[in-house]
């Protein structure tokens, strides 16, 4: 496979193509609160506020390339990677939510761009973690700013969630108190609840 | 109400408020001034973008807690996506998930900053002072025995073993339960941040204390800055909440940050009249090494960094050719979900690192930045925020040493294995495989990084054309507007910058108070 070096400009242009696309045909958006600009996308993950169904797909094709399966570890779905990461990301400045959607969508045609002939959330598993390696030695600051966005967003939420931490040897917080949830945790489950 | 502080549920329509000097930020900066100036008598109105959340809101989930006292549940980065642009958004600021650690100034940080950058009223005379009254608030002192787990144990032997200067870290805390759990807020009033005791005793004092309050606009007169208009943060979404607060002061304080004061002001359009505005910004970033062991080391339990490695504090040159140092070296301390943010690889490589979770040790370094290659702060046409951090040449050559030098540690200490957090995942399983290390390639997005000291995008020096504050503080060109945080060092303070900014803050409330006479 040969890695090319990637302009962000081109990067951009590819971004805001695919994202047209994808949210014109795949996202049934609405408006929940009066002025509140927020949308609800329905995805096979549940509603979601941040990622459309492409988008959703895209991060769950990346988490299980990348993530353990079996031997005590929980899955995707159990460590509910794509709520948890759409719940935190919600709350962030627009800009990074902004950002994130557009990684994700860039994430998703980055095969196309290195000569493969199929779409990220498309290749086969082993396939898709082969082409996440090859870019380790990439040149291109765009490739590995979408990359590594991807890949802290999704250790750290699958981590941070308490059915992976026997498997680590991780004994949890120390004051074993209940955990309390935040005003916006609240929210978000209200809101997606509906 | 709790505890004195009002929050978004408190304030139900549009207000208007009238005090004698209005503190933007709740921090070590705002907290520090904000209680100076109530000593003196002064009425104090502090405003605070975050929620408020006292040991009664804190689970110790990292998580739960990322969303409430982190700044964008450290999401933020700077503009290669390579470096986590760390800071608080709660009451008490950053103070309360940071580490403790509290370093006065070295002598020559701030003998460069009066020779190279003209900042006057800040020697160590002025300021020693305010740190002794500061540390004893503060219950500072040196990390004892039982503080040290078991990393800083090795990196305290270690550095003994290679002949390399350390010392013990002193702390802000008092009756520590050795949780591990400083990042996540201290549950147990141990950490002693601003919000347990700069804030209570300024609201003791008659401050107003407003969580879920951010700032927006000042309404200018001239040169003076009459009044502040305020959007109430709905604490449920994280967005304005359309109610409106206006305060009307006599003097403001800015004190939102490193990471915000430069670009707060920057949105009052006051780049043009300051072009040093925004510009300047160092953010120590900081290097890792984890390191596998054959026993438990058990990185996230008790204090996180006792021990600090000073040996490399200053740069050293041969030959006017960089030589080696530039940072300090100390015990990383992460939980699960960050840990595995900053190991690299995928699948098994990944994996199987993080099953030997208990057996892995780090080591992090705080990097002075070079005065020459610092950062800054752009306004995207949206309006919001990036941060532009590169790695120039000199910068790169400096972060190379420290990797090199923690590995070299680790070793000595007994790691059976190193690994470089960063993209290229370099592993090194011997000191004989040091030549690894000219592979270490230093770029954007290449290291996995993280910086929560951010300073210099409001510099303090004499002339506007090269600075933002001058020595009393204030804002060159504007009557009664000053900055009180981090963001008004000239370079960056080269060790955990809370004390600077709190000795800072004494100096400042000084100015205010007596620019009101």
């Amino acid at each position: 496979m040969q890695i090319q070096s990637l302009s962000r400009r081109s990067f951009l242009r590819v971004a805001a193509t695919t994202a047209a696309i994808t949210t014109a045909t795949v996202t049934t958006g609405c408006s929940f609160l009066s002025g509140d600009k927020k949308s609800k996308f329905t995805t096979e993950f549940g509603t979601l506020l941040v990622m459309n169904a492409s988008q959703a797909n895209t991060l769950y094709a990346f988490a299980e390339a990348i993530l353990p399966a079996g031997n005590g570890f929980p899955d995707i779905q159990k460590a509910r990677v794509i709520q948890r990461a759409d719940e935190e990301i919600s709350f962030t400045e627009q800009k990074i939510i902004n950002d994130v959607r557009e990684m994700l969508d860039v994430m998703e045609y980055l095969p196309v761009f290195y000569g493969q002939f199929s779409r990220f959330s498309k290749m086969q598993k082993a396939e898709r973690l082969a082409f996440l390696n090859g870019l380790n030695d990439t040149s291109s600051e765009t490739v590995r700013a979408v990359v590594s966005n991807c890949r802290m967003i999704t250790y750290n939420i699958y981590y941070g969630h308490e059915s992976t931490w026997s498997a680590i040897g991780y004994d949890g917080p120390f004051a074993k108190v209940p955990q309390q949830l935040s005003e916006q945790r609240q929210y978000y489950a209200k809101v997606v609840e509906g | 109400m709790l505890d004195g502080i009002f929050e978004y549920s408190d304030i139900k329509k549009d207000m208007e408020l009238k005090t004698q000097v209005c503190v933007i930020g709740s921090g070590c900066g705002g907290a520090t001034v904000a209680k100076k100036l109530t000593d003196a008598g002064i009425d104090v109105v502090i405003l605070e973008r975050g929620g408020y959340y006292p040991a009664g809101k804190m689970d110790q989930n990292e998580l739960n807690m990322a969303g409430k006292i982190s700044d964008n549940r450290n999401l933020k980065t700077n503009h290669d996506g390579g470096n986590i642009a760390v800071g608080g958004a709660n009451i008490g600021g950053a103070s309360v998930h940071y580490w403790a650690d509290s370093y006065r100034t070295p002598q020559w940080k701030l003998d460069e900053w009066e020779i190279d950058y003209g900042v006057t009223g800040h020697k160590m005379a002025d300021l020693t002072q305010a740190w002794d009254e500061i540390e004893a608030n503060l219950h500072v002192h040196l990390a004892q025995d039982p503080y040290f787990n078991a990393m800083n144990k090795k990196i305290k032997n270690s550095s003994d073993k290679l002949g390399w200067h350390g010392h013990r870290i002193p702390q802000a805390r008092q009756h520590c339960q050795k949780s591990g759990h400083c990042m996540q807020g201290c549950l147990y009033n141990a950490k002693q941040s601003q919000m347990v005791t700069h804030i209570p005793t300024a609201i003791k004092q008659g401050a107003k204390v407003f969580a879920d309050a951010q700032a927006n606009k000042f309404i200018f007169e001239g040169d003076k800055a009459v009044a502040l208009l305020v959007d109430v943060i709905d604490r449920r979404t994280n967005r304005p909440s359309g109610i409106k607060m206006k305060v009307i002061a006599d003097q403001f304080v800015v004190a939102a940050g490193g990471f915000n004061s430069p670009f707060f002001l920057m949105q009052q359009g006051l780049q043009e009249r300051l072009p040093a505005l925004g510009k300047n910004l160092s953010m120590n970033p900081s290097s890792m090494v984890h390191g596998v062991y054959d026993e438990e080391i058990v990185l996230w339990r008790n204090i996180p960094a006792a021990y600090g490695v000073d040996q490399f504090l200053q740069r050293s040159y041969e030959n006017n050719h960089y030589k080696e140092g530039g940072y300090i070296m100390m015990a990383n301390q992460v939980q699960p979900a960050l840990f595995a943010a900053m190991v690299p690889g995928y699948g098994d490589m990944h994996n199987d690192l993080m099953r030997n979770m208990p057996n892995i040790g780090g080591t992090i370094s705080w990097m002075d930045d070079i005065p020459d290659e610092l950062g800054e702060f752009e306004m995207a046409d949206d309006g919001s925020k990036v941060i532009n951090y590169g790695y120039g040449p000199k910068t790169q050559a400096v972060l190379k040493d420290s990797i090199a030098k923690q590995v070299t540690l680790q070793f000595a200490a007994g790691a059976k294995k190193v690994i470089i957090a960063g993209h290229q995942g370099i592993t090194l399983e011997s000191m004989n495989e040091m030549n690894k290390l000219d592979d270490l390639v230093i770029e954007a997005g290449g290291l996995f990084l993280a910086s929560p000291h951010p300073g210099g995008g409001c510099r303090m020096g004499s002339d506007p054309a090269t600075s933002v504050v001058d020595s009393q503080h204030k804002v060159h060109g504007l009557a009664n507007v000053y900055v009180s945080d981090s963001s008004v060092f000239p370079t960056s303070s080269a060790l955990d910058p809370s004390l600077t900014i709190m000795g800072f803050s004494h100096i400042a409330a000084k100015s205010i108070i007596e620019a009101r006479k």
